[in-house]
C-alpha cells in the first residue's frame, strides 16, 4: 500500500545553514505520526518541504506516492496545513475566509461549519485582524478540516489554544485518525505528542535519531522529581541519575513508574517538606534518551558528583526512633 | 487562479480607486488653469525664453507650445503623470506577490490545491486590471478636461495615444516591481528600490533630452520613449518604441514567472 507521507534522503541546506539532514521516514495511512524536536531541530522546515513551499537539496517527499515539487498544486487537494504561526488577510471575517478556502475545493463536500465554529468557540463574524493569537490557530484548525482533507499537517497545532480547546482539539483529531486520515504534526511538547500518536520522530539537529511507538516513549517513564528536604538530610532512590542540589531542595531524573517512586518517597515522606513530579524537558529527553554513547543507544547519563556529597538517610530499620 | 484574481481585485480595488481618483482630480485641475495660461502665452513665451535651451529640451517645451492644449498637457501635466502612474504601477505589481510573504498569508495560499503558476498568473492579471482601470480613468478625466477647457477644437487620437503612453509605462514599471519583488519580498526595501529605480530612470530620461552628450542615456529611461512630443507630433508612438516597450515588459513578466516558480518561500 502506498504511505500516505514518504520522505526519502530529504536534505535541505539554507547556504552553509543545515536544515535538515537525510531524513527517511514514511507514514502509513490513518497514522497519527509525532515529529518532536527542540527549537532549530528542522520540524518546521521539513513541513515545508512537504508542502513543496521549499525545495530540497537532496533527496525528495512524496505525499500518496507523487513527488511534491514547488509547482504542485493537484496532491494538496488531499492535505490540510495548520502553519506554526495561523496569519491570514485580516481585512477578512472568519466567514469569509473560510469561504475564500472552501474556494479551492469546488468538488468536495465540506466539513460542517457552523458544527466546527460551535465545538471550536469560533466567531465566524469576527474579523481576522482582530482576533488574539489563539483565536486565528483555532481558524487555522477549521480551514484545514474544512475540506475533509485524507491527510492532515499540522506545525505546532497547540500554541496558544487554552486546554479546554486543546483537548477538543485532540478529540477531532482522534476522530480523524478513526476514519482513516493521517495526521502528522510536529510539537516541542512531549506529553502531547505522547498522548495522541501512534509513532513518534524524535529530530535533533537536523537528523531523524530515532522513530519509536509511543509506547516504547511511554516505558521509558522518565520523571523530573524535585523534593525539598527538612534540613539538610536528602534521600536519593536508587537509579536517580542527573542530580541537582540547590539548598534543601534537590532534584533528579528518576526512570521507572509514578506509583513506585511514590511508595518509596512515602517511606521518607516525615523529612519531606515538598515534592514535585514534571515531565522532563524535551533537552533533557533527548541528552538522555539519544545522547551519543560508546552503545550508540540512549542513556540516562551518569549521576551528578554531587549526589555523593548528599548525607543520605539511614535505612529505616536503622533509624534513632524519638 | 480565479480564486486569486477575485481575492486581489477585491483587496486592490480601493487603493488604486484612490491613486486613479487623485491623479484625474490633478489633471483636471491643472487643466483649468490652461485657459487662462493660454490667453496670456505671449508673456509666458517670453519667460521660457529666457529659459536654457537643454532646459527647454528636457522637459520637451522646446518643441510644445503651452498656448496649444497638447502643448499645456505634455508639458506641465504628462511629464508628471508618467511618473505618478510608474511609481503607481511599480508599489502595485511589487506589492501583489511580496505582500502574501511579508504578512505570511503565503503559507494558506500555496497549501490550498493551486499552482505557483496559478497564483503568479492571478495576481498579475489583477494587477493589470487595476492598472488598466486607473489609466483608464485618468483618460476619461483627461478627456473630459479637454473638452471642458479647450480653446480651439483638438484632435483626439494624440490623447488617446499619450494615455497609451502612460499605460506602457505602468507596464514596464509594474513588470520591473514584479521582478524585484521575486528577489526582495521585503517591503522596506522593495518599496525604496521599485520608486528609486522609477524616480531615477526619469531623471536620467530628462538628463538624456537635455545635452545631446547624454543621448544614449535614453536607452536606460522608458519614458523617453513615449514623450509627449513626439507622440503629439506623430499622433501616436513609433511602431519600433511600441515594440521594444512591449518586449520589455514580456521579459520581465517570463522572468519573474520562471523564477516565482521555483523560488522558496521562506517561513
Amino acid at each position: 500500500m502506498t504511505p500516505a507521507l514518504e520522505l526519502a534522503g530529504l536534505t535541505k541546506w539554507y547556504g552553509r545553514h543545515r536544515g535538515v539532514l537525510d531524513v527517511d521516514l514514511t507514514v502509513g495511512e490513518g497514522e497519527i505520526f509525532g515529529f518532536i524536536g527542540p527549537n532549530g531541530a528542522g520540524k518546521s522546515t521539513t513541513i515545508r518541504l512537504l508542502l513543496g513551499l521549499i525545495r530540497p537539496t537532496r533527496g525528495s517527499a512524496r505525499i500518496r506516492g507523487e513527488v511534491v515539487t514547488p509547482g504542485a498544486g493537484a496532491l494538496k487537494r488531499e492535505v490540510g496545513y495548520l502553519p506554526a504561526e495561523a496569519r491570514y488577510y485580516g481585512d477578512l471575517t472568519v466567514r469569509e475566509l473560510l469561504r475564500y478556502s472552501a474556494a479551492f475545493y469546488p468538488d468536495r463536500r465540506l466539513a460542517d461549519l457552523p458544527a466546527l465554529a460551535e465545538r471550536l468557540d469560533l466567531d465566524l463574524s469576527a474579523r481576522i485582524e482582530r482576533l488574539s493569537f489563539g483565536n486565528r490557530k483555532k481558524v487555522g484548525i477549521a480551514q484545514a478540516l474544512l475540506h475533509k482533507p485524507r491527510i492532515l499537517i499540522l506545525d505546532e497545532p497547540t500554541s496558544g489554544l487554552d486546554p479546554l480547546i486543546q483537548n477538543r482539539f485532540f478529540e477531532i483529531l482522534e476522530e480523524c485518525s478513526a476514519d482513516g486520515v493521517t495526521v502528522f504534526f510536529s510539537s516541542h511538547v512531549l506529553s502531547e505528542v505522547q498522548r495522541l500518536c501512534h509513532r513518534v520522530g524524535i529530530l535533533r539537529e537536523g537528523r531523524l535519531v530515532a522513530v519509536e511507538q509511543v509506547e516504547a516513549l511511554r516505558a521509558r517513564a522518565v520523571k523530573r522529581v524535585r523534593v525539598e528536604w527538612r534540613g539538610d538530610r536528602a534521600w536519593l532512590p536508587p537509579g536517580a541519575k542527573n542530580v541537582e542540589r540547590t539548598g534543601p531542595a534537590v532534584s533528579f531524573l528518576y526512570q521507572g513508574q509514578a506509583p513506585d517512586l511514590l511508595g518509596q518517597l512515602a517511606e521518607h515522606a516525615e523529612d519531606a517538606v515538598d515534592v514535585s513530579i514534571e515531565q522532563p524537558s524535551l533537552e533533557e529527553v533527548f541528552l538522555h534518551y539519544y545522547g551519543q554513547t560508546d552503545s550508540g543507544q540512549g542513556d540516562l547519563g551518569v549521576a551528578s558528583p554531587a549526589a555523593a556529597q548528599l548525607p543520605l538517610l539511614e535505612a529505616p530499620a536503622q533509624r534513632d526512633r524519638p | 487562479m480565479l480564486n486569486v484574481l477575485r481575492q486581489e481585485l477585491r483587496a486592490g480595488w480601493k487603493g488604486s480607486a484612490v491613486w486613479a481618483l487623485s491623479l484625474a482630480a490633478l489633471t483636471y485641475l491643472m487643466m483649468w488653469l490652461f485657459p487662462s495660461i493660454a490667453r496670456q502665452h505671449a508673456k509666458w513665451d517670453q519667460l521660457v525664453g529666457q529659459l536654457p535651451r537643454s532646459v527647454l529640451a528636457g522637459f520637451g517645451m522646446n518643441t510644445l507650445r503651452r498656448s496649444d492644449i497638447y502643448g499645456y498637457y505634455g508639458t506641465q501635466i504628462y511629464i508628471l503623470l508618467v511618473l505618478f502612474v510608474a511609481i503607481y504601477a511599480a508599489l502595485l505589481f511589487a506589492g501583489i506577490l511580496a505582500r502574501e510573504e511579508s504578512d505570511g498569508t503565503i503559507d494558506f495560499l500555496i497549501a490550498r490545491p493551486i499552482t505557483r503558476g496559478a497564483i503568479f498568473a492571478g495576481k498579475t492579471v489583477a494587477a493589470l486590471g487595476l492598472a488598466l482601470g486607473c489609466n483608464v480613468v485618468l483618460f476619461l478625466a483627461t478627456w473630459a478636461s479637454f473638452a471642458e477647457f479647450h480653446t480651439r477644437p483638438f484632435a483626439l487620437a494624440p490623447l488617446v495615444w499619450l494615455s497609451v503612453g502612460l499605460l506602457l509605462m505602468s507596464l514596464v514599471f509594474g513588470f520591473f516591481g514584479l521582478l524585484v519583488s521575486i528577489y526582495l519580498p521585503r517591503p522596506r526595501t522593495l518599496t525604496s528600490v521599485t520608486i528609486g529605480v522609477a524616480l531615477a530612470s526619469y531623471l536620467v530620461g530628462i538628463a538624456s533630452a537635455m545635452s545631446t552628450k547624454l543621448t544614449d542615456l535614453r536607452f536606460a529611461s522608458p519614458y523617453q520613449f513615449v514623450d509627449a512630443a513626439t507622440v503629439v507630433r506623430r499622433s501616436g508612438i513609433p511602431p519600433l518604441h511600441l515594440g521594444g516597450l512591449l518586449l520589455v515588459c514580456a521579459v520581465l513578466a517570463a522572468w519573474a514567472f520562471a523564477f516565482y516558480r521555483v523560488k522558496d518561500i521562506a517561513a
